[in-house]
């Protein structure tokens, strides 16, 4: 690009154009600031509940799809989300969640296909405002690309509803909601939490991260106002 | 410039404007003694010069790239970071034992074992609803474990580790030396912050390639260059034990020389730096061979083009450069073949793609890995949509173990500046068509380090399919392409237009710093909350 012309700007039109940098710069800043605190305002999902079986023993699930209802056991006021104990290897399928009282979908939810590696996938749902016992928890996985594990314990026969692989164990679920203490009132535990187990002791260390991002906005900003027209 | 002598050309750095005007050795030509004891100083005037022509504002963002990876480095719960455990242990190796890794078995020293056991780290990892240790019975107990000074000596085996070329993990042995009088949790942070400083490079040499290849706005080049120094992808690799960071740095050199060489011409320095970054590049980690032809390709018709003015000379420089660029790879071959081995080693077997059917549904699975599916082509990745989920979402956040993610809600939302700097970076795109055009050459070698890299990715994910599933599906596996998603932040910026364009770019470095810290956030409240 060698028959471009360097854009010197102009000590007119960088005069002009200072306030509006300055301007986004300020209410950037401050929309940050403020999303900081809402998200810390907001409180961690907590387990309040389960079907009350345990991760023992799995099952493989082959590629493709599969689907299968079981007995939910109590499910707590307010539960917004179920974390099922179905393991991807590397990427996860859809799961799609129905929570069936009699004949009624109380709730139900959704999560894409994608998801990492771990024992668990949480599903997140329509948030119940009433407690459920009795009902029942339809889970539709896939089309898997991948092989796929069910934690729970193998039962003689078939869930009750049941359809495909799923039918071989029962599945642990667990049952989420936003906690009680927000993640402010948690920071002290969570900045304690955090100088423990490194190379060094002590909750400072909670602090540095903190102080090594408002040095980087130190710095950003006032780079951003020294070579921004 | 008047009134000077014109017998000895002026700095870089005296022309433009920064530093001292005085040449560094007049002053010392006053007396011959001085002279032949400062001579190591006058040797290193060049570099010293082409130090100071570098702009502040590039030295700035590298420093904002080395803080947040310390940052980075410090949320990290130690060894919850893809294959830390095994890449620490390569090192341990190499400092310990003096050797090379002996197997892709596990079998570290008894004191990371021992550490490994103490953090909890097989039960956090993989766990999100599984947080780091919280009590003082468990500190004291890692503690006592740690004075015990357990044997570093392991058997060898580093698990996922043992296929990767040795240089990343020689230059850790320095940082792991320097803090072997510590506990193994020091040396880790030590070796931690080592990959910070990889991060702030990769950043000075991102910046220096955006003013490179898009010289015109120079502010833009701050713009797209504090994006990457804050990309939460790059902080999370850097604040941690991982050849990524090591890789990054030195392909953001390499699209540097490349730039450098496609605008000012290859010189035989530059020819040789070019060969010498590909030579680090195969060294550092495998998956540099993906980018390698096309630095090669740059390499080849640079000096193409420098032939017209420079002759035969610029021949010889291009095959000084590759014999330097191939030798690494030579050696490699050569230690196979007499020890009987497969030519090209691991390399071969990770790409082995014989059984997979043809060639054709071979570049159907790479397609469909990044793209959406073509009439005609077999599903492979039925119910998944690749691009969309295992790299879109992915690059909003994939922490921890790759346990570790953003509310949907979030990914949704990303979708939105995604789509406002994609929009205007075609809109400036299309506006300077005519210069596109003309630099052709140039974008195919640049398309060829991509398309290299995509490849390389999607074969090792098709040939490791059996074992691994999609876990080849991670998007720091594209960050050595940083230079290009750079370049392309500098082009949104200028696509707004001259009375938008700085507003914009406030907006995307405000973005990325947001990203960053939310990130931060997420993988505090994961492990720590």
């Amino acid at each position: 690009m060698t028959s471009e012309t360097v854009e010197t700007g102009g000590s007119e039109h960088a005069a002009s154009m200072m306030r509006p940098v300055t301007v986004a710069l300020a209410a950037g800043l401050a929309l940050l600031a403020v999303g900081v605190v809402l998200v810390l305002q907001r409180s961690p999902l907590t387990q309040v509940g389960s079907n009350s079986i345990p991760a023992k023993e799995y099952a493989e699930v082959a590629n493709g799809e599969v689907a299968a209802c079981q007995p939910a056991g109590p499910i707590p006021l307010y539960t917004s989300a179920i974390r099922m104990s179905i393991e991807a290897r590397a990427v996860g399928p859809a799961v799609v969640v129905a929570v069936i009282a009699g004949s009624r979908v109380v709730s139900h939810g959704r999560q894409p296909a994608g998801w990492g590696t771990a024992p668990t996938v949480t599903v997140p749902i329509e948030r119940l405002d009433r407690a459920i016992s009795g009902a029942r928890v339809c889970t539709s996985v896939g089309p898997s690309v991948e092989p796929l594990r069910v934690h729970g314990v193998r039962s003689g026969a078939s869930a009750a509803g049941a359809a495909g692989p799923f039918g071989r164990i029962a599945m642990r679920m667990e049952y989420l909601r936003d906690g009680a203490h927000t993640w402010w009132s948690l920071a002290s535990a969570t900045v304690r939490r955090m100088g423990l187990g490194g190379p060094a002791e002590g909750a400072w260390i909670g602090f540095a991260p903190v102080a090594l991002v408002l040095i980087v906005v130190v710095l950003l900003s006032r780079l951003i106002l020294r070579e921004l027209p | 410039v008047s009134g000077r002598s014109p017998q000895r050309p002026r700095s870089i750095a005296a022309v433009k404007g920064a530093g001292s005007t005085k040449p560094v050795g007049a002053r010392d030509c006053a007396c011959g003694a001085r002279v032949a004891r400062r001579a190591p100083r006058l040797e290193l005037t060049p570099l010293l010069e082409r130090l100071r022509a570098i702009p502040r504002a590039a030295w700035i963002c590298a420093a904002i790239a080395c803080l947040n990876g310390a940052s980075w480095s410090i949320v990290n719960p130690p060894f919850q970071i893809p294959d830390e455990p095994a890449h620490f242990a390569y090192t341990q190796q190499l400092a310990e034992n003096h050797s090379l890794p002996t197997s892709s078995e596990m079998s570290y020293s008894p004191e990371e074992q021992v550490v490994l056991r103490d953090l909890h780290q097989y039960e956090v990892q993989g766990s999100p609803e599984v947080h780091t240790i919280a009590s003082g019975a468990e500190q004291r107990q890692l503690r006592e474990d740690l004075d015990k000074h357990l044997s570093r000596h392991g058997g060898g085996g580093v698990e996922g580790a043992y296929s990767s070329p040795p240089l990343y993990y020689l230059l850790q042995t320095v940082p792991y030396e320097l803090a072997s009088d510590g506990s193994l949790l020091d040396q880790l942070q030590l070796m931690r912050l080592l990959s910070a400083l990889l991060a702030g490079v990769s950043t000075l040499f991102v910046f220096l390639f955006v003013r490179e290849v898009l010289p015109a706005v120079h502010w833009a080049w701050t713009v797209a260059a504090l994006a990457v120094a804050l990309s939460p992808l790059l902080g999370f690799m850097s604040g941690a034990m991982n050849p990524d960071s090591m890789l990054t740095a030195v392909c953001a050199i390499g699209f540097y020389c490349l730039a450098r060489g496609f605008r000012r011409g290859l010189t035989p320095r530059l020819a040789i730096a070019i060969g010498l970054v590909t030579a680090v590049g195969v060294l550092t980690k495998v998956n540099f061979i993906g980018v390698a032809p096309g630095l090669i390709l740059g390499l080849v018709l640079l000096s193409v083009r420098a032939a017209r003015t420079q002759g035969v000379a610029a021949y010889r420089a291009l095959a000084i450069a590759l014999a330097i660029a191939l030798a690494p790879a030579c050696v490699y071959v050569l230690a196979n073949l007499l020890s009987s081995h497969p030519a090209f080693g691991v390399v071969s077997s990770n790409l082995k793609t014989t059984g997979y059917g043809s060639l054709f549904s071979k570049l159907s699975y790479v397609w469909q890995l990044y793209l959406p599916r073509l009439p005609g082509m077999h599903s492979d990745f039925p119910g998944l949509f690749t691009a969309r989920r295992l790299w879109f979402d992915r690059s909003v956040g994939f922490y921890g173990w790759l346990d570790t993610s953003f509310p949907l809600g979030v990914d949704n939302l990303a979708l939105i500046p995604f789509a406002v700097v994609a929009l205007l970076g075609i809109r400036a795109l299309v506006s300077a068509r005519a210069q596109l055009r003309r630099r052709w050459l140039e974008l195919v070698v640049y398309a060829t380090m991509g398309i290299g890299l995509f490849l390389l990715i999607g074969l090792g994910s098709l040939s490791n399919r059996a074992s691994e599933g999609l876990g080849f599906a991670e998007p720091r596996y594209l960050l050595p392409l940083l230079p290009l998603a750079a370049a392309w932040l500098v082009l949104s910026a200028r696509g707004a237009g001259r009375r938008w364009g700085p507003v914009v770019g406030v907006a995307i470095v405000v973005l990325a710093l947001g990203h960053n810290v939310f990130s931060q956030l997420l993988v505090i409240g994961r492990f720590y909350g």
